[in-house]
């Protein structure tokens, strides 16, 4: 039996992880060392290799057990994602405005990025019937019980403030319900009024000074900047500008490793986190981003395929819970990076700095392999 | 509900082609960024890294006609801030603002300010620069810009003008040659990461500044200085409201001095009423008077209407259609002919010749002299007199332009229309630059005279010079004879226009005249302005000429045509009892005096004396050695030492660059056009060559950088 198992790990899937994890290690150090000499100086470089590593072995740890047996976990995993998000409010670590970090022992780590993980399981045990299939066609009851079962922990990330965080549970939300069997037109109607809410409390913030719940001034801020990014030269508005003159400045071929100024003078911000793509675009141009976007898309099709031949619904709807995070942080960062997505403070998946998320991937992507290895049929 | 597989394919297709859209974009938007933008951002990429300090090109010298130097650029620090790299805004600016003189708030402000470059103080006292520099604060910078200085203070102040705070010209030669002297502005780029540190091995270019070009004056120091002395020597004597001087090179047009008084000194230039500022001499018109007569004889002669003989009965009086006209001294000649009503100034003579010349040829003439438009000189703020409209003037309007009244003109005009008298009739363009002299190359070219056009004949020019000098010899200018030489002139007497109405009280005494009869060297106009007491021109200023001719002439080393006067003249002098404090004054020869010894000396002498440096002893003086000088003139002391001259082999002082930051350091070296060779890391410790040597062009200099 393991023996089987281990002939249906889908390979191809892991190779195309590992080469972004490795352009991912290549643009840390490029943002932050100045020549492959001082690379293992950077201390960015040294934690994210042992964070990657730690990841690769909670990604083979997620594999072994059965994804089905997972599930049984549900309300224990539910309550501990809400606890540890309750918990980071309470007794969390605050940095530059926003309180993220809950440690534990020496280390910390941020709950928002494991409980993404966690309720990807959770919601799609609670659309999915347990046992035989039902017959029974989801109704809008059920989509109204879906959302606040995302939206009471996604509600506790807004608060910390993290807004992009919050906006990913609403990701999973939608690439499960869509899997599971929901009415697409559903669920489009319920994005939009989503959207259009937004939008609705943006204007009314803008033009008559409303007061939006929840939101944070600089989250505001943030949402305006994309919409005109002249308006604030020196705030958001001045990152994008940076942003897509380094982009710009790779051209074709880069500049070379550790070469341009975006990065090595410090004219982008965050540079080895949110903004990696801006230094892979200035570093190794045209060739990198095309290697990074062609290993994604190769991700996703994997990815895609087995959901196609999942044993069940549930494996099908889990996967299409990863799927939906991982498309949508990779759309918003790359977009954000060039100005047609807002600054929502997203990284990259598997590319930038951060112990939490590259882990909570990593065990995402053991998840996938699970459902992928124990699928009833051959795959196309 | 578990989907059936079909369905569930569909809906994984149509996630799959929204992915694929959505990638699609974001690359689209990639290869729009780097492939159709990437050069432009490129550049804008550098941009942001790169910060520009303008370095000030060398404005142009201005020498006089022989090469002595009548304004020069002298470097001076300048202090600036580079904001984001002032460590404590607060406390730099507590500091800074005794040592500027500066209000602590506004050095606060401009500090804090969020640019990336900040003028403090422009143009800094060395002691006050000195002084900075010892505080060692974070993020302060010196540049070199060129200060404009004038040696002579108020020499020829109106001629040349001067330049503002950003080396712009803003009169006089100064603003009608300043795209000559101006020069381009050079700049240093240097790399600078986000914070505004620079980098140290950055990539940076470096324009030179091309040095603007110097120009040679037609001015003589020399003689201006003369005119200027004997204008002030008129106006103090009789107590006249101002003056004008102006001498001029018959054939050529060429101005050998031009100046009017109340003048200023050029490195005060803000400290005075900016009404001081303009050249009167070529933007202020006034009745020329008799002046004008040798023009209307020169019509009259010219179109035949009569000869030095012909015969006029004059009874002190002349009845015109609508006025009655007396002569100046309304004394009648009785029966006489022209020559004599030219010596005697006779209005009566000039009137009656000007009303059988007629009003066409009047004014057709009035043109051919150039009188009825600007002159085209190269200066700025040229204007032009006014003339009654021609097709309106009435005859008794004629009759008073004939000796010189209600026409107005300007000095130059007037002076450029007799020097075409006294060149045979040629009309040539003023001019007061003779020569721009390239500042790279060193090559001089020369401006050349400009013929305008004949005004007319040789032989009625002769006529009217000979007639002028009958002015002198035996006519109402007899005050302006120079010993020892022929000369000619006419003598004026104008009715200012005050208030809109002709005066009787307020008068121009004038005198213009040329020298020696036989070859003319120069035309010489002197104009003083509202004599009290007397203020017939040939009492006021025909002495005027006469003193600065007989010295110019002198100066020029024109031999005299009949020597024995001289020795006669000097005999009288001698008998004559002078006043010892009119007595003039020779100057000795000062270089090497303590300065102090000369203070004792002009305060003997009751100079005005002026001392330029802050050295022990005198380098240079002016005027030279042997000049007179009367009291109540200045005179003008150097004591700094010049900057040593380099061999005469292009090559160049190596500066001393201890103390300095890597980028002072490079400033400073490719200013020089010298090359540099680092090792080591921060402020400059040491060099090879040292301070002082000479080197060739293009000499690495190594640096060696340390902490200090």
């Amino acid at each position: 039996m393991w023996r089987r198992l281990l002939r249906r790990i889908d390979w191809i899937l892991i190779v195309a992880v590992m080469v972004i994890m490795i352009l991912g290690m290549l643009m840390i150090a490029g943002s932050t060392a100045d020549s492959w000499r001082t690379i293992l100086d950077s201390p960015f470089v040294r934690r994210q290799g042992a964070y990657g590593l730690a990841g690769l072995g909670l990604m083979v740890a997620t594999m072994l057990v059965d994804y089905r047996h997972i599930r049984t976990f549900s309300r224990l995993l539910y309550a501990a994602s809400l606890g540890m998000l309750v918990a980071v409010l309470m007794v969390g670590v605050e940095a530059g405005g926003a309180t993220r970090w809950l440690p534990v022992g020496p280390l910390s780590f941020q709950p928002a990025e494991v409980a993404r993980v966690l309720v990807l399981i959770t919601l799609a045990n609670q659309v999915c019937a347990v046992g035989s299939d039902s017959k029974r066609d989801y109704t809008w009851m059920d989509l109204f019980w879906s959302a606040v079962h995302v939206g009471v922990p996604a509600g506790l990330v807004v608060v910390q403030p993290d807004l992009g965080t919050a906006l990913v549970f609403a990701a999973v939300l939608l690439g499960q319900l869509y899997i599971a069997g929901f009415s697409p037109w559903r669920l489009l109607a319920a994005a939009w009024t989503g959207l259009a809410a937004v939008v609705v409390l943006l204007l009314s913030h803008v033009r008559y000074g409303v007061d939006i719940p929840l939101l944070q001034p600089y989250m505001v801020n943030r949402l305006i900047a994309f919409v005109d990014p002249t308006a604030d030269p020196t705030g958001a508005g001045y990152h994008l500008q940076q942003s897509v003159i380094a982009i710009g400045s790779g051209r074709v071929a880069g500049n070379g490793l550790f070469r341009g100024g975006g990065a090595q003078m410090h004219f982008l911000p965050e540079q080895h986190t949110d903004f990696i793509f801006s230094v892979l675009g200035e570093q190794l141009g045209m060739v990198g981003v095309s290697i990074l976007l062609l290993s994604f898309i190769v991700v996703f099709l994997r990815m895609l395929s087995i959901i196609v031949g999942a044993a069940d619904q549930y494996g099908a709807v889990l996967v299409g819970g990863v799927v939906a995070i991982l498309f949508f942080r990779v759309v918003v960062n790359v977009g954000m990076t060039m100005g047609v997505m807002p600054i929502t403070g997203l990284p990259l998946p598997f590319v930038s700095y951060g112990g939490s998320a590259l882990m909570a991937d990593l065990v995402s992507v053991g998840l996938v392999l699970n459902v992928g290895m124990r699928r009833h049929k051959i795959l196309f | 509900m578990r989907l059936p597989s079909i369905q569930m394919r569909r809906r994984v297709l149509h996630g799959l082609i929204l992915f694929l859209f959505l990638l699609a974009v974001l690359i689209f938007r990639v290869g729009w960024i780097q492939i159709v933008m990437g050069d432009e951002l490129t550049r804008a990429a550098f941009d942001a890294r790169i910060r520009e300090i303008d370095i000030q090109p060398r404005r142009g010298v201005i020498y006089d006609s022989v090469g002595r130097e009548m304004a020069v650029s002298v470097d001076v620090d300048s202090l600036y801030a580079i904001p984001a790299e002032v460590q404590n805004a607060d406390a730099a600016a507590a500091e800074l603002a005794g040592v500027l003189g500066m209000d602590e708030g506004v050095l606060r402000d401009r500090l804090s300010r969020p640019a990336s470059f900040v003028w403090l103080k422009r143009k800094l006292a060395a002691d006050t620069a000195r002084a900075v520099r010892e505080m060692e604060l974070s993020g302060l910078y010196f540049t070199k810009e060129s200060e404009r200085f004038y040696p002579k203070g108020s020499l020829a102040s109106h001629l040349l003008g001067f330049a503002g705070i950003d080396s712009q010209g803003l009169e006089g030669i100064e603003h009608g040659y300043d795209y000559v002297l101006r020069g381009e502005p050079g700049k240093i780029s240097m790399e600078f990461d986000a914070e505004g540190r620079e980098i140290p091995q950055a990539v940076y270019s470096h324009e030179e500044p091309v040095p603007g070009d110097n120009i040679y004056l037609t001015i003589d120091e020399m003689i201006q200085y003369i005119a200027e002395r004997e204008l002030a020597n008129v106006i103090s004597e009789t107590g006249a409201r101002g003056g004008h001087i102006m001498l001029m090179e018959p054939d050529t047009g060429r101005i050998l001095a031009m100046a009017s008084h109340p003048s200023y000194d050029l490195n005060q230039w803000s400290r005075v009423p900016s009404e001081l500022w303009r050249n009167p001499l070529v933007s202020e018109t006034q009745h020329p008077g008799s002046v004008f007569k040798p023009i209307t004889a020169a019509a009259a002669l010219e179109e035949g209407v009569v000869s030095p003989e012909t015969g006029f009965y004059d009874p002190g009086y002349v009845r015109v259609p609508g006025a009655v006209i007396h002569n100046w001294n309304r004394q009648g000649l009785d029966q006489t002919d022209f020559a004599e009503g030219f010596a005697r100034s006779a209005n009566v003579v000039f009137v009656k010749t000007a009303l059988e010349l007629g009003r066409d040829p009047f004014y057709r003439y009035v043109s051919a002299f150039g009188l009825d438009g600007p002159t085209g000189i190269d200066l700025p703020g040229e204007a032009a007199g006014i003339y009654p409209p021609r097709d309106s003037a009435r005859p008794v309007d004629l009759a008073v332009m004939a000796f010189g009244q209600t026409l107005t003109v300007t000095p130059l005009q007037m002076i450029t229309a007799i020097s075409a008298v006294v060149n045979d009739g040629e009309l040539l363009r003023p001019q007061v630059v003779s020569a721009v002299e390239d500042a790279d190359s060193g090559v001089v070219e020369e401006v050349p005279p400009e013929v305008v056009r004949r005004a007319i004949s040789p032989t009625t020019a002769a006529t009217v010079r000979d007639l002028m000098v009958s002015v002198v010899e035996e006519g109402t200018g007899s005050n302006a004879r120079v010993p020892g030489y022929r000369v000619g002139g006419k003598t004026g007497t104008a009715q200012k226009t005050v208030d809109g109405v002709v005066s009787q009280d307020h008068h121009l005494a004038s005198f213009l005249g040329f020298a020696p009869a036989d070859d003319p060297a120069f035309v010489c106009y002197v104009v003083v302005d509202e004599p009290e007491g007397m203020y017939y021109g040939g009492v006021v200023a025909a002495p005027v000429f006469s003193a600065v001719t007989e010295e110019v002439l002198r100066y020029m080393d024109i031999a005299p045509s009949h020597p024995e006067e001289i020795e006669e003249a000097e005999a009288e002098d001698d008998d004559l009892l002078q006043p010892p404090e009119s007595e003039p004054f020779s100057m000795p020869d000062l270089i090497g005096w303590p300065v102090d010894d000369v203070q004792d000396l002009a305060v003997e002498e009751g100079l005005h004396l002026t001392v330029v440096g802050d050295g022990p002893t005198v380098e240079d003086q002016f005027p030279p050695p042997g000049l007179e000088v009367r009291p109540g003139s200045g005179i003008v002391v150097y004591t700094e030492v010049e900057p040593e001259e380099p061999p005469d082999d292009g090559s160049v002082r190596v500066p001393d660059l201890d103390g300095m930051s890597l980028r002072e350091g490079a400033e400073e070296l490719r200013s020089l056009g010298l090359r540099m060779e680092i090792s080591g890391s921060g402020i400059i410790t040491g060099q090879e060559p040292g301070p002082g040597t000479y080197v060739k062009e293009g000499t690495i200099i190594h640096l060696q950088l340390g902490s200090p």
